[in-house]
């Protein structure tokens, strides 16, 4: 006998797992590396009555005229209306001319959105990724905040704002027009970006505070 | 003398085998593994448990936001996604609930496509898809017993442009659908790397 009982009672076995562990450190960084850690946010959005069939409610009622608040965004800044008439240009913005100003008026942001789709069509993902931004920074959306801050004062139970953009105006742009109008942020009015993108919206009763929170995407003909 | 030889015949006998006896337990103490395996039961474990924690966050995921034609943008919303018929607009495609329906070149679908030519709204492909997603979904609801409600989420690409946005929310429309749902990434805008 090669071991005695005791001995063999004792012998803690021991796996032969070379092959499988073999595996599985090569799937683990695998998996782990696609795994990506993101959230998934949604937007609600309300198309004008166009659809067929029937609608789940009742459309809401109102008691007095509506705002109609509409935001135009186009390749010069933020065109503004409300109850059909359009809101004059800011001060510092040319005349005649969409309501907010690109806040860096030297960008043609047609050409760098253009430029930034043939890239990504090319494949050129970094260089699409900086056009792209400069394109979307020439807009000026903190002051669009602080005009409509200043429309809410006066119309404080509204809050369908209706959007409607050129035909080349990329989705990323939209999103953040909606981001801007959505909250009521810490303060009125801000006088820097940086300020302004910091900024969290403010929060009464755990829920943040609405500013205009139903975008209704207007279909240009 | 004889006694003494047989003393240290029995001695010498006797030294052999406590020395061998000492060898072997010597050998067993130096226990050397086995050729080709590794005592890792712990480490295997850890690896196991971590396998199965990313197998089920793989299955996980309702809705695709990212992948080689597709970057949704960041935004601040605070809504979560729900399960159910999602069209999604990529830079090379429309699919619906993650099949193709129509083709995208530059940003556009060929008019060849539409119902009306070139300045239609209307994606005749897009409509027989959504169409038949959405009673699939009406099935499905009734058998479970739940109200069907005409939503549908879109995930688009970041840089879609508003008039294919615009024509896919027409289409859908005909196929009765009211009320959209758009998905984004949650996030800061100071940290999207947009530049601000």
């Amino acid at each position: 006998m090669a071991r005695s009982k005791r001995e063999m009672a004792d012998d803690v076995p021991e796996l032969d797992l070379l092959a499988f562990m073999n595996m599985v450190v090569i799937l683990i960084p695998m998996l782990l590396l696609s795994v990506v850690f993101i959230q998934v946010g949604v937007i609600n959005i309300t198309a004008p009555k166009l659809s067929v069939g029937s609608s789940t409610e009742p459309p809401p009622e109102q008691e007095e005229e509506p705002l109609n608040l509409t935001i135009a965004i186009n390749a010069k800044g933020f065109r503004i209306a409300a109850r059909s008439a359009q809101l004059e240009p800011m001060s510092g913005c040319p005349q005649p001319g969409p309501t907010i100003c690109l806040a860096n008026p030297d960008v043609n942001v047609a050409a760098k959105f253009d430029a930034a789709r043939s890239q990504l069509a090319k494949g050129q993902k970094e260089a699409a990724d900086v056009a792209l931004s400069e394109g979307v920074t020439a807009y000026n959306f903190r002051e669009l905040y602080n005009t409509l801050v200043q429309v809410k004062k006066n119309y404080p139970k509204e809050t369908v704002v209706n959007l409607t953009a050129d035909a080349g105006i990329p989705y990323v742009v939209l999103v953040q027009v909606m981001d801007a109008v959505r909250y009521v942020r810490e303060k009125d009015s801000y006088s820097t970006s940086a300020e302004f993108f910091d900024a969290e919206p403010k929060v009464e009763a755990a829920a943040p505070v609405a500013l205009f929170s139903d975008p209704v995407l207007a279909i240009a003909q | 003398m004889v006694e003494k030889a047989g003393a240290k015949g029995v001695d010498q006998a006797e030294n052999v085998w406590l020395e061998e006896q000492s060898r072997r337990r010597n050998k067993k103490k130096r226990k050397e593994p086995a050729e080709g395996g590794l005592t890792m039961n712990s480490f295997m474990d850890i690896l196991v448990i971590m396998l199965v924690f990313l197998m089920k966050n793989f299955g996980d995921l309702p809705i695709q936001v990212a992948g080689p034609d597709l970057q949704v943008p960041t935004s601040i919303a605070q809504l979560g996604a729900e399960d159910m018929t999602t069209i999604t607009i990529s830079r090379k495609a429309i699919l619906v609930n993650n099949a193709k329906a129509v083709d995208i070149k530059d940003g556009a679908v060929d008019k060849s496509q539409k119902k009306g030519g070139e300045a239609s709204l209307h994606i005749q492909p897009l409509f027989d898809r959504i169409t038949e997603e959405n009673k699939k979904a009406e099935r499905l609801a009734k058998l479970l017993g739940n109200k069907h409600e005409p939503v549908v989420t879109v995930v688009a690409d970041q840089t879609t442009p508003y008039r294919l946005i615009t024509e896919v929310m027409y289409t859908a429309g005909q196929a009765e659908l009211s009320k959209f749902k758009f998905a984004v990434i949650k996030g800061q805008a100071s940290e999207l790397g947009l530049g601000f």
